[in-house]
């Protein structure tokens, strides 16, 4: 299921100096935030790309639990939660509301037997 | 209005207003730290580790992008590069306060270096810009009271409360962090070509998972999508982010 121990050790870690680094730099040797135009343009980019792609492929991709065998695609209430949060957050720019519907869309689904 | 920051009064006055700002961002911040604790309770993360994640990270969207990469099977590379992406627009905040606090000692501001994101900087500097002057409690004052402690306390309230409920998909919990980073995406994508990169990675991304493995199809997804969005004018903007200040910042959104 997730990394634990170690594994999430070396990630939090990972996360947290690269994020002190984009935080901290130009705050300790100003001008690190002169970067190439292309690159800051692609940072802009990967960054909404990333995150869509991770939340489409948590909800349609299902792999076998012992981790064997192809992936599947699913398609359920959970595709349909995410791009209710997605519309939310388009429509009001609020995420937090947007995160609260999408949980109700999933439970209420589950509770009247209409998605698992 | 810009002060000059040379009379008791005005300093009061700026620190009531800088006080009455951050409560509704402290709010919001310890909900979404809520959601992140039982976010992280929910793949499995003991209260512990999600608490070291907020304390040691402390970038929301990030966070909840690396619940989801450690589900969907992303490697640390794909990780590292994922939250430095999420998280570059903290040069920009860094950038602009730089001119404010350069006269402080490096190590306070090697310190406040671990405090500067969405919330935060638009606390500040909003707060400089009213007083005509750095003042550095207040700073101190928006990142730790405004964002940090919230985001603790939300986290660990959320670790612990997730471990009150028996199965969490049943109360629709699982959802959060793939709802989280499509809301965050959306948030993100503030014009045409940003906005075709974000809808062009989804599907590339699940044909290649399909195909191949989630670890190798969310990272495909992403860069093949941006590399064609270079193609695509930029436009007009789609969707504003609020701000607060000149400066682009998001509060509201801890990044």
């Amino acid at each position: 299921m997730t990394a634990t121990g170690p594994d999430l050790l070396l990630v939090v870690t990972s996360m947290a100096l690269i994020t002190y680094v984009l935080r901290a730099a130009p705050l300790l040797v100003p001008g690190t935030d002169r970067l190439p135009r292309p690159m800051i343009e692609y940072l802009r980019l990967v960054a909404p790309a990333m995150l869509a792609a991770l939340a489409a492929v948590s909800v349609t991709v299902s792999l076998a639990a012992d981790g064997a065998g192809a992936p599947s695609l699913r398609i359920g209430v959970e595709l349909l939660a995410i791009l209710l949060a997605g519309g939310i957050v388009a429509a009001r720019q609020s995420l937090l509301t947007a995160l609260v519907a999408a949980v109700l869309l999933a439970a209420l689904a589950r509770l009247l037997g209409v998605a698992s | 209005m810009i002060g000059t920051g040379d009379t008791e009064s005005e300093l009061r006055t700026a620190r009531r207003r800088l006080l009455a700002d951050t409560a509704p961002i402290a709010i919001s911040v310890g909900a979404y730290g809520l959601v992140f604790g039982l976010s992280a309770h929910a793949v499995g993360m003991t209260a512990v580790e999600a608490l070291a994640m907020s304390a040691l990270v402390f970038a929301g969207a990030a966070q909840f992008a690396a619940l989801g990469s450690l589900v969907g099977g992303v490697g640390l590379a794909g990780i590292v590069l994922l939250t430095a992406a999420v998280n570059s627009r903290n040069l920009v905040y860094s950038a602009a306060l730089t001119p404010w606090l350069a006269d402080r000692p490096l190590h306070i501001r090697a310190l406040m270096g671990h405090f500067v994101n969405d919330a935060a900087f638009a606390l500040t500097i909003a707060y400089f810009r009213r007083l005509g002057r750095a003042d550095v409690w207040g700073f101190w004052w928006a990142a730790i009271i405004g964002t940090f402690l919230p985001w603790i306390l939300g986290t660990i309230a959320g670790a612990m409360a997730g471990g009150a409920i028996p199965d969490p998909s049943r109360a629709g919990l699982d959802v959060v962090f793939p709802a989280a980073m499509a809301g965050t995406a959306v948030t993100l994508a503030n014009d045409r070509r940003a906005v075709a990169a974000m809808i062009g990675a989804a599907p590339v991304a699940v044909v290649v998972s399909l195909v191949w493995h989630p670890g190798v199809g969310v990272p495909t997804g992403a860069v093949v999508s941006t590399l064609l969005a270079f193609a695509i004018r930029s436009g007009r903007p789609v969707a504003q982010v609020p701000a607060s200040g000149d400066d682009g910042a998001s509060p509201g959104v801890v990044s």
